[in-house]
């Protein structure tokens, strides 16, 4: 864990805990993402924003371990990680959510968090066939650990009923509680406001920044722009695969490849606005 | 936790006198054959609970039982000895035939279960010398305490249900805590398992040299139960009939294993006495319908097998409000 990172300056100049280096992915003829190179220091918010179909979730894929890259390298406290299994990925730090939502529906609310927790717990096959003490032990921890993760995202009270009886909003904060108590070094949420209310999309913003007060490390894909102006401390622009651009959300609004690519179609100024998807950045 | 454990202690304490309730040789023999099938369904419950099936499951079963049949005959070792001994061998296989298969998706994984089935009982067949071929292995020795030689079946019905007991509970065991959290974040979704750090493929290698090894201990008492063996029945129908069982009684419940071997075997000895009865100029493969048909209706009325199925109905019948009661029932059975 880096246990460094306060609250307060955004950008800190020390080793990246995620570097991202000329990362690619060919689908058949078609570049998924297109050699794209960035670092993430530790505490730090990244946003990956970007339209639809811009690479972010296949990014996500091969930084995680559930796509291999055709070319290029993820590192992790300078370590290389590229073509780990997912699991070690997970096991070393690096832990993420879904956009379409994978929740564990047949195990309850407090179960699908308790699974979060297997990073951390040791019971293995024996103990646990034996039902040693130990086990038993590490049972009730896990169980307190996930009431803890579920209060913040308002969900202790649903903790016994079964996962697939929430509706989708909660199940994605269930999610991210559930990613939460894993207690990653490095978070990644892939598009986390999906499906919440006007509400429980503000609760999120904040929740993302008290992470960082934590010392955790977050990369979110994001298209909510009030959340990515609010929560970001920089912000990466990827179109057609390829990173375009990347700031401070300030600097990123005002970037006019940006609004050229992400933001084009503003009905303010229809006659100059570049239509979208129709020049993509060479 | 208490409910379980006076669900096991009431389990027990039925176990224990139920020899003097049923006294016939029939039925203590039907018995003995109900615990062993419920160990080879215990297995299958766990490896279901990763979300995996096995069509070779009978192979692992005969493996047990010629291997410990042939240690004791032919090196002349005690069955004490040799039961763990050819359970461990059987573990060790099923962990080599794993290797490749379990890198397989479900469903390839399932046909790569019954190709071995298939092989381990074609060898059964022919390697004459060693298994005896079709006409199989004689005078296998008997399970010897000192002094005491294990042979009348209500002896053997008291070690086969001490060991359906500790399987049972080893399971439950293994399906509670961490490990089972993790089984069953496998079985909802591989994909959320892995992110979240579930080292997916060496759990299911585990739960699948486990659910081998429960057969192979069946395997290993019922050669020196019956002392006689033939490649019969480890054949392709048996490993059909030990998956019916798991899936009739519940796939992802361990109570589920106990249920389906006592309820599909019930159910075919009911079926091979009866139908002759009230059907008297019917031949056999009348009786194989009525047996399909019957789990056919199983599967519509309990879709997630016996064991949850009673837990609902005696969820209503406890019931307080029979409207809060029909949702969480009906749910629990879809």
């Amino acid at each position: 864990m880096s246990g460094t990172a306060e609250g307060g300056a955004p950008r800190r100049v020390e080793r990246p805990v995620l570097e991202v280096e000329g990362l690619t992915r060919r689908f058949g003829g078609v570049l998924a993402v297109d050699r794209v190179t960035f670092a993430v220091a530790a505490g730090e918010i990244v946003a990956v924003v970007g339209p639809n179909g811009a690479g972010k979730t296949t990014l996500f894929n091969m930084i995680t371990g559930f796509l291999a890259p055709t070319a290029g390298e993820v590192r992790y406290r300078g370590a290389r990680i590229t073509g780990a299994a997912a699991s070690r990925i997970a096991s070393l730090g690096i832990v993420r959510t879904f956009q379409n939502l994978v929740i564990f529906g047949e195990m309850t609310v407090l179960e699908n968090v308790m699974v979060g927790c297997h990073r951390w717990t040791r019971t293995g096959l024996l103990a646990a066939a034996l039902a040693l003490p130990a086990a038993i032990r590490e049972d009730r921890v896990a169980a307190e650990a996930a009431l803890d993760a579920l209060a913040p995202v308002g969900l202790r009270d649903r903790a016994h009923d079964p996962a697939r009886d929430l509706p989708v909003g909660q199940q994605r904060l269930l999610e991210l509680a559930r990613a939460l108590a894993a207690r990653p070094a490095v978070l990644l949420l892939d598009e986390p406001t999906a499906g919440l209310t006007a509400a429980e999309t503000r609760d999120l913003s904040g929740t993302i920044r008290r992470l960082r007060t934590g010392g955790m490390t977050v990369v979110v894909i994001e298209h909510n722009m009030d959340v990515v102006m609010e929560a970001a401390d920089r912000v990466v622009v990827l179109d057609y695969g390829k990173k375009i651009a990347e700031g401070t959300p300030q600097e990123i609004q005002r970037d006019a490849r940006v609004v050229a690519a992400y933001l084009g179609d503003e009905p303010d100024d229809p006659p100059t606005a570049v239509p979208r998807r129709q020049a993509p950045a060479p | 936790m208490t409910g379980r454990r006076a669900g096991l202690a009431a389990l027990a304490v039925l176990l224990a006198v139920l020899p003097y309730a049923a006294s016939t040789a029939y039925l203590i023999t039907l018995l003995n054959l109900i615990g062993l099938y419920a160990i080879v369904a215990l297995g299958l419950v766990l490896l279901g609970c990763s979300g995996q099936v096995s069509l070779g499951q009978a192979a692992f079963y005969g493996l047990g039982a010629y291997g410990s049949a042939l240690l004791s005959r032919d090196l002349g070792w005690a069955p004490w000895a040799t039961i763990p001994l050819a359970v461990a061998m059987v573990a060790g296989a099923a962990y080599l035939v794993g290797l490749p298969t379990l890198r397989l998706a479900d469903h390839f994984f399932v046909l790569a279960t019954l190709g071995v089935g298939i092989i381990v009982n074609v060898l059964m067949v022919q390697l004459v010398s060693v298994t005896g071929g079709a006409s199989g292995l004689r005078d296998i020795p008997a399970l010897a305490l000192p002094g005491v030689r294990l042979s009348a079946d209500r002896q053997f019905y008291y070690l086969i249900w001490t060991l359906v007991i500790v399987t049972l509970v080893l399971a439950r065991n293994i399906t509670s805590h961490r490990t089972g959290r993790a089984l069953r974040a496998i079985l909802g979704s591989e994909l959320g398992a892995a992110a979240l750090g579930v080292e997916v493929s060496r759990y299911k290698m585990q739960v699948f040299v486990i659910s081998a090894a429960y057969a192979a201990l069946a395997g290993a008492l019922y050669a020196h139960y019956i002392r006689f063996i033939s490649p019969s029945p480890f054949s392709l129908y048996a490993s059909l009939f030990f998956l019916i069982m798991a899936v009739v009684g519940g796939l992802t419940n361990v109570w589920g294993g106990l249920l389906g071997a006592g309820a599909v075997t019930v159910l075919d000895q009911f079926i091979r006495a009866e139908v002759p009865r009230i059907f008297p100029r019917v031949g056999g493969e009348y009786q194989t319908t009525i047996y399909g048909i019957l789990l056919v209706l199983i599967m519509i009325f309990f879709p997630s097998g016996l064991a949850r199925g009673a837990l609902s109905a005696w969820r209503v019948l406890r019931g307080a409000s029979p409207a809060s009661r029909a949702g969480p029932a009906e749910g629990d059975g879809a």
